[in-house]
């Protein structure tokens, strides 16, 4: 048995040791069963009839290269006529619908929760105390509600 | 038109894959369909459809996700953020095949993001102790003597070989394509990484006396 390690066939030997590492794996670190089922759910959060405004940029990843991030961090979200720009700093999330309108605007979280507030004159919003975890917000314009993509904070 | 007119080899004597990596080998076609149809199903609100591609790709985001020493709830929300993304994504999916290496990186995407935020923030509640955190027993499986063994020498390799074995591990697979790009490593060294990472495995405590009590 002590041959083993210098057998010809190392890659059989290999394939063995990987297969029982993947049991292992599975045994100790499986998707946790609470983590799995939350995602069935999350098919019937979709807002099929909302544009969808897409991330453009984001400071956590896209000012990437430098050192340190810039902060506050930045989004930038964009639909065809409508774009959602935020700053996050610490817990709160300051915004604005550009072009400027004074509209609900919706912060919703991975449990489901929502907050609501209106938007000023000038398009701009304000969320406090906003928990960690993914987020998407909702701009209700006048002419269909635009919806960002997910985003975690 | 009789078989010969291919000049294939035939199966037995084609030679392994150059990675040397022991890959399923189910009908491609089949499998591809069948995606398909969930694909489109989900996308058309089939929660069934839905539930069925989570179960079946769980363990391959899972594994990208724990390719990064997170703590438990960020790796969870890594793995959440991922499956939001699908379900944005999931009219645009035209080649559902490449469904497993979009979902590996955009789950990887999704850790680095927070790995960025955490330098900033000190987000990671807990220093990374690989070597010293007791492994949490999964109560759906049993673990052997053999898994606690593998377990533990698993958790004293590199982050680079955790990372590149648990990658490989993924069932469905991811494509060797996407993990050459996620590793930025060629993919012609992916073979040859994976067989010394095992070696580090084998000269761990333990492992090499597992082969006797098999």
């Amino acid at each position: 048995m002590t041959d083993d390690l210098t057998a010809s066939d190392s890659s059989s030997d290999d394939a063995e040791l990987f297969a029982d590492l993947r049991h292992a794996i599975d045994s100790y670190d499986a998707v946790p069963d609470h983590a799995r089922l939350a995602a069935h759910d999350l098919l019937s959060w979709r807002r099929l009839d909302d544009e969808l405004a897409e991330l453009q940029f984001d400071s956590a990843v896209d000012a990437a290269g430098v050192r340190g991030l810039a902060w506050p961090r930045q989004l930038s979200f964009e639909a065809a006529a409508t774009s959602i720009e935020i700053e996050i700093d610490e817990h709160h999330i300051v915004g604005q619908v550009v072009p400027p309108a004074e509209v609900d605007v919706q912060l919703t979280n991975a449990s489901g929760g929502t907050t609501s507030i209106r938007s000023d004159a000038v398009g701009h919003f304000r969320f406090e105390n906003v928990e960690r975890g993914a987020i998407r917000l909702t701009a209700s314009l006048p002419d269909g509600s635009v919806t960002t993509q997910w985003f975690s904070i | 038109m009789p078989l010969s007119a291919t000049a294939k080899a035939p199966e037995r004597l084609r030679p392994p894959p150059p990675t040397g990596v022991r890959r399923p080998a189910p009908s491609i076609r089949r499998v591809s369909d069948d995606l398909t149809s969930l694909v489109q199903a989900a996308s058309r609100d089939d929660q069934a459809a839905w539930n069925t591609l989570v179960d079946r790709f769980s363990g391959l985001v899972w594994h990208v996700v724990r390719g990064f020493r997170l703590p438990d709830a960020v790796a969870e929300d890594a793995y959440q953020t991922t499956w939001l993304r699908l379900t944005e994504h999931l009219d645009r999916i035209r080649q559902p095949e490449s469904l497993a290496g979009w979902l590996a990186r955009t789950a990887r995407n999704e850790c680095l993001r927070t790995i960025r935020l955490s330098q900033r923030e000190q987000l990671t509640d807990e220093p990374d102790e690989p070597d010293g955190a007791t492994p949490e027993l999964d109560a759906r499986h049993i673990a052997s003597e053999r898994d606690a063994i593998l377990w533990s020498a698993f958790a004293t390799l590199g982050e680079r070989c955790q990372e590149l074995l648990r990658l490989l591990l993924a069932d469905p697979p991811i494509p060797y394509e996407t993990i050459s790009e996620m590793l930025d490593m060629p993919i012609g060294s992916i073979g040859p990484t994976r067989a010394r990472c095992l070696q580090k495995l084998r000269a761990a405590d333990g492992v090499a006396n597992l082969r006797e009590d098999r």
